[in-house]
């Protein structure tokens, strides 16, 4: 165990248990319902390449193991623990989303398998960080503040990947990301990236840095903006060319059209980035 | 606000414990060599978008369309074809037609509509005909399409 790790105090007892699992529930359906209720992501269930939506899915679990240290929906603690609330937060999430589905008449039972696997993978990904945000979003930490370890640097910026790749995974699925990119020239793609580094900027610098969570009190404007605003907008950028190629967004496009998806689809997840520390 | 000082030392401590060194707080040279990398690839985006600026764009979509191959099916000759937009602006709604001809007569007609063809990139699609296409003069066209 390293020695970051924090000592159990006790198990949860089994109303602890049933109460966590409920927010969890509570908070896959809140985050995923975005992406539940579109249809561009639903086509993505039979349209989606197996292999990308496999490393999605696979990419997703350390992700939530990482993000538990920071917030779960119990409190966790040992890597052990985390492992299994990840799998906790899948579960719920895989089972929320099936639930709504089959209400919805959008999954039913005559559908091939392989049809209802990909629909349902699809909202694995934001109903799981909703089930494990849900105990940051919807119940008071039941850990003593001091427990749960601030992220150094490379803390700091996974949880603006997280951010990014929850509020960019709810828009990406929609066809108004490539609508708005063919509709934008070169010169208004350059405004939005400034006017999106800015926004970032303002949200880490001012609401942050200033606000309740500062990591480096007394850090400067200038070390703020490059270490922070910028390495955040370019880790963005990936996070969402990442996702586009998931989606099958990039296939057979070229290399401008590309850009200009990635740059639509960082603003919102560079908001996502940018307040990422204020909810999760 | 007012345990601010004390989180702040007790974080410190707990970051210089994950590193296992004193980490001070603003700079690393690590940081800053990520920071800079960071800093040239969103010069070279911007760079990349100012030059795409500059560059004058075609006012009209040249789609040319390929086939790929052709299938046999229970539901007649499925024709894959490739558009691909050689131009710098995208389309939307792109009509993609195919005729099968002997000689001037046109025997059979086929027709499919892309959502989009992006510019300098292409979209597959495919045409179904009854009559097998080997044994004719094939023809795909582009035959319309709508702005964005």
């Amino acid at each position: 165990m390293a020695p970051t790790e924090i000592i159990v105090r006790h198990a949860p007892t089994p109303r602890e248990f049933w109460i966590g699992l409920g927010r969890a529930f509570a908070g896959a359906l809140i985050f995923a319902v975005p992406v539940l209720m579109t249809m561009e992501a639903w086509a993505l269930g039979f349209h989606l390449h197996p292999l990308r939506l496999a490393l999605f899915l696979a990419i997703t679990l350390p992700m939530l193991v990482l993000l538990h240290k920071y917030g779960g929906f119990r409190q966790t603690v040992a890597l052990r623990d985390r492992v299994a609330d990840a799998f906790v937060a899948i579960l719920v999430a895989a089972v929320a989303a099936t639930a709504v589905f089959f209400i919805f008449g959008i999954v039913t039972v005559e559908m091939p398998l392989r049809e209802v696997i990909g629909k349902i993978a699809v909202q694995v990904v934001p109903g799981s960080l909703g089930a494990s945000l849900a105990r940051a979003q919807l119940g008071p930490s039941l850990l003593e503040e001091e427990d749960i370890p601030e992220p150094g640097y490379t803390g700091e910026l996974f949880l603006m990947v997280v951010g990014a790749l929850f509020l960019s995974v709810n828009i990406a699925p929609t066809e108004e990301v490539v609508l708005i990119a063919y509709k934008m020239h070169p010169w208004q793609e350059i405004a939005l990236v400034v006017v999106t580094l800015a926004l970032m900027h303002a949200f880490v610098y001012e609401f942050e840095f200033r606000g309740s969570h500062s990591p480096e009190p007394g850090a400067g404007f200038a070390s703020i903006f490059f270490r922070y605003a910028i390495v955040g907008y370019v880790l963005v950028m990936l996070v969402n060319l990442y996702i586009l190629w998931t989606f099958g967004r990039t296939d057979g496009a070229g290399f401008s059209e590309t850009l200009s998806a990635v740059v639509v689809l960082s603003f919102p997840g560079a908001l996502g980035a940018a307040v990422a520390r204020l909810i999760l | 606000m007012t345990k601010n000082p004390a989180k702040g030392d007790k974080q410190q401590k707990q970051q210089s414990d994950n590193k296992g060194m004193t980490r001070k707080p603003g700079t690393s040279i690590t940081e800053w060599v990520v920071a800079g990398i960071s800093s040239v690839a969103l010069l070279a985006v911007l760079s990349y978008l100012v030059v795409d600026g500059l560059s004058t764009r075609d006012g009209t979509a040249r789609i040319v369309v390929l086939p790929l191959a052709v299938a046999a099916t229970e539901g007649g000759y499925v024709v894959e074809f490739a558009a691909a937009n050689r131009a710098g602006k995208s389309v939307a709604a792109v009509e993609i037609k195919g005729e099968l001809r002997n000689g001037d007569e046109v025997v059979e007609e086929s027709s499919a509509t892309l959502d989009y063809v992006p510019q300098k990139s292409q979209r597959k699609g495919a045409l179904i005909f009854r009559r097998d296409p080997e044994a004719y003069d094939l023809r795909l066209f582009a035959s319309g399409y709508s702005e964005p």
